[in-house]
């Protein structure tokens, strides 16, 4: 047979061409925001971090307010500083800020990040995306940049903010000096951040990617949040290393232990031998982190085998 | 002038635990319409999916433009697929779907949905783009699985299926589509467990039978090879009582049963059956939803082919 009696022209174009990655993203972005739960979510998140602003505000620029501040400071003997006050301030809102938050994120990537592979399974889509020039590592960067996406409005944007304001709002001319004096807030922010969505992110990508059904994405899903944050409480009432380990099982509470550090840093825990216990009990910041890139790069694996071929039970 | 085929099969076997899928297929198809024609469980699935890159060959050697298709993206951007099984998300409009998965071939966002529409417009649904698969007929939903397939212009288009579930009006419009995309000179594979409705189609069909190539040729010969085995054809039809009649005199027909759902037909010329009552329900005398084979009788037809 002649392949060229017909009509038929060589293919002369490339194989390669524009990676699908962006495409992918935007659309499982798209697909997660347009949720009602997370317009619902993110409303309150939003109401959240108004209330927030406005009492940031008022602690950082009421002069009765400033004034009783430094009372407490007075109280102490230590000195008269604003920008201090300003940073022992704004540690403890980000922790009070961030206690809440974390566990809306949470909810947030449960009920955007369900369908994010399981909706491909679900409408049989998947070979639409097997017989596209797609690199499975595309498909799972694709997938596995949304949620980081979603939960940087609802984690990220408002902390980054309060630093700014906070920064903002000192006397004339020490803005940039209260910034760069500063910056392991910053840090905080974005430490907090990459620990939630990493972990969030792994957790769904998994979850996702095992089953079609959306409703047993989010029900999993809820018990390793809940059940995470329960097993990292008694954690914290045991010693050695069942402690160790149960006080770094919960996803959302390694999120904020950047923040519980630095807040037991700034005014509850001025006694060496208190701070001491505290770092027992409290999950540790790098080992949060560690935790939460395990499960990402195990949640990616999952994404990477779905993406690979139909032959998943191989 | 090459004479390389679009698609090469050689020695391919693939198996599932202890379940063959293909066992020792070799087999070529270049442009035009090829079909695949087999009963249920013949090996027709896997064999698209090892052409599509979906599943690795266990043995053998498959190759799609002169490349290996598993783990091969590249390949991917010559080739589209019309899944067996409706594959949209169904919230979003029919056009937003297939600019998405036009951008997935490489192709900017402007570019893609420019051909995304004209594909539509191709397949005869430009005046429903804007509405979501979800309430689509099975007609309409197959013809946007088709021009998803060919919005990036492929070489080889393989069909799942396609003419499944189609009214008989629709399955001609269809059939005509998938022929002029052969006459283009692509390369067109489409499988069915329907010898007619891959004799609308198809000029070389390629009979599978647990996992084998068990005939190879043009629809003339394997009809003719079949043409002295009764098929059993069901017509699913409201208007049974008046259809009745207008076939009974048909040659081949050999005994008409009322049933339910219409009429359950016995010929030995089920082409001519198929022929016939398509063109009444073109004129409109009667009203067909479907005419299909019904199953249990195809597995004796290809029992008869491997006797």
């Amino acid at each position: 047979m002649a392949v060229y009696a017909r009509g038929y022209r060589p293919y002369e174009g490339s194989f390669g061409g524009r990676s699908p990655v962006m495409a992918i993203f935007g659309q499982g972005f798209r697909n997660a925001i347009r949720t009602r739960s997370f317009k619902i979510l993110g409303v309150l998140v939003l109401i959240f971090y108004v209330i927030f602003t406005i009492q940031m505000y008022v602690m950082l620029n009421i002069e009765e307010v400033v004034s009783e501040g430094f009372s407490r400071f007075a109280n102490r003997n230590e000195p008269f500083d604003f920008a201090t006050y300003t940073t022992r301030y704004l540690k403890q809102a980000l922790m009070g800020f961030y206690g809440f938050v974390a566990t809306v994120g949470a909810l947030i990537s449960m009920l955007a990040g369900a369908g994010i592979v399981a909706d491909d399974l679900r409408t049989r889509a998947l070979p639409l995306y097997l017989v596209r020039p797609i690199r499975p590592i595309e498909y799972v960067l694709g997938k596995a940049l949304v949620l980081p996406a979603v939960l940087a409005i609802v984690l990220l944007s408002p902390g980054l903010t309060f630093y700014l304001f906070a920064g903002l709002w000192q006397p004339d001319g020490t803005t940039n000096e209260w910034l760069g004096n500063n910056v392991d807030i910053l840090g905080n922010v974005i430490h907090s951040y990459l620990v939630a969505s990493f972990g969030f992110t792994g957790l769904m990508l998994f979850l996702s990617a095992r089953t079609p059904r959306r409703g047993t994405v989010m029900a999993i899903a809820a018990a390793v949040y809940f059940g995470g944050a329960m097993m990292a409480g008694l954690g914290s009432e045991l010693r050695g290393v069942a402690q160790q380990a149960l006080k770094h099982v919960s996803l959302i509470v390694n999120s904020v232990s950047a923040h519980v550090m630095a807040e037991a840093e700034t005014d509850r825990w001025r006694n060496e031998a208190q701070m001491e216990r505290f770092r027992e009990e409290a999950p540790s910041p790098t080992i949060g982190m560690v935790v939460a890139i395990a499960v990402l790069l195990i949640g990616a694996y999952a994404v990477y085998r779905r993406a690979r071929s139909t032959e998943v039970s191989e | 002038m090459s004479e390389t085929p679009s698609i090469a099969l050689t020695n391919v076997s693939k198996w599932y635990g202890e379940v063959m899928g293909l066992n020792d297929v070799s087999v070529e198809f270049g442009p035009g319409v090829s079909g695949l024609l087999g009963p249920n469980g013949a090996g027709k699935s896997t064999m698209l999916k090892v052409i599509t890159g979906m599943l690795r060959p266990n043995l053998g050697t498959a190759l799609v433009c002169g490349r290996k298709p598993f783990d091969n993206p590249g390949v991917m951007r010559r080739v589209g697929l019309v899944p067996e099984q409706d594959a949209f998300y169904p919230h979003a409009a029919i056009l937003d779907v297939i600019t998405y998965l036009t951008r997935l071939q490489g192709y900017d966002k402007a570019e893609s949905r420019r051909r995304a529409m004209n594909n539509l417009e191709r397949v005869g649904l430009g005046h429903v783009m804007d509405r979501s698969a979800a309430g689509f007929s099975k007609g309409m939903r197959q013809r946007a699985k088709l021009a998803q397939a060919l919005a990036h212009d492929p070489d080889v288009l393989v069909l799942d299926e396609p003419l499944n579930g189609l009214d008989p009006t629709g399955r001609r419009e269809y059939a005509a589509l998938i022929r002029a995309l052969g006459d283009e000179g692509k390369c067109v594979l489409v499988s069915s467990h329907i010898l007619h409705e891959v004799a609308l189609v198809a000029r070389r069909l390629v009979v599978l039978h647990n996992g084998r190539v068990l005939a190879e040729g043009t629809a003339r010969e394997i009809r003719e090879d079949l043409s002295e085995y009764p098929l059993t054809v069901h017509v699913q039809t409201q208007d049974g009582e008046a259809l009745a009649p207008l076939i009974v005199s048909l040659e081949g027909v050999g005994r008409i049963e009322h049933a339910p759902t219409g009429l359950i037909v016995r010929t030995t010329q089920p082409n001519r059956l198929f022929d016939e009552i398509g063109a009444m329900a073109a004129e409109g005398k009667v009203t067909v939803e479907a005419l299909d084979p019904v199953d249990e009788d195809l597995e004796a037809v290809f029992r008869y082919l491997t006797q």
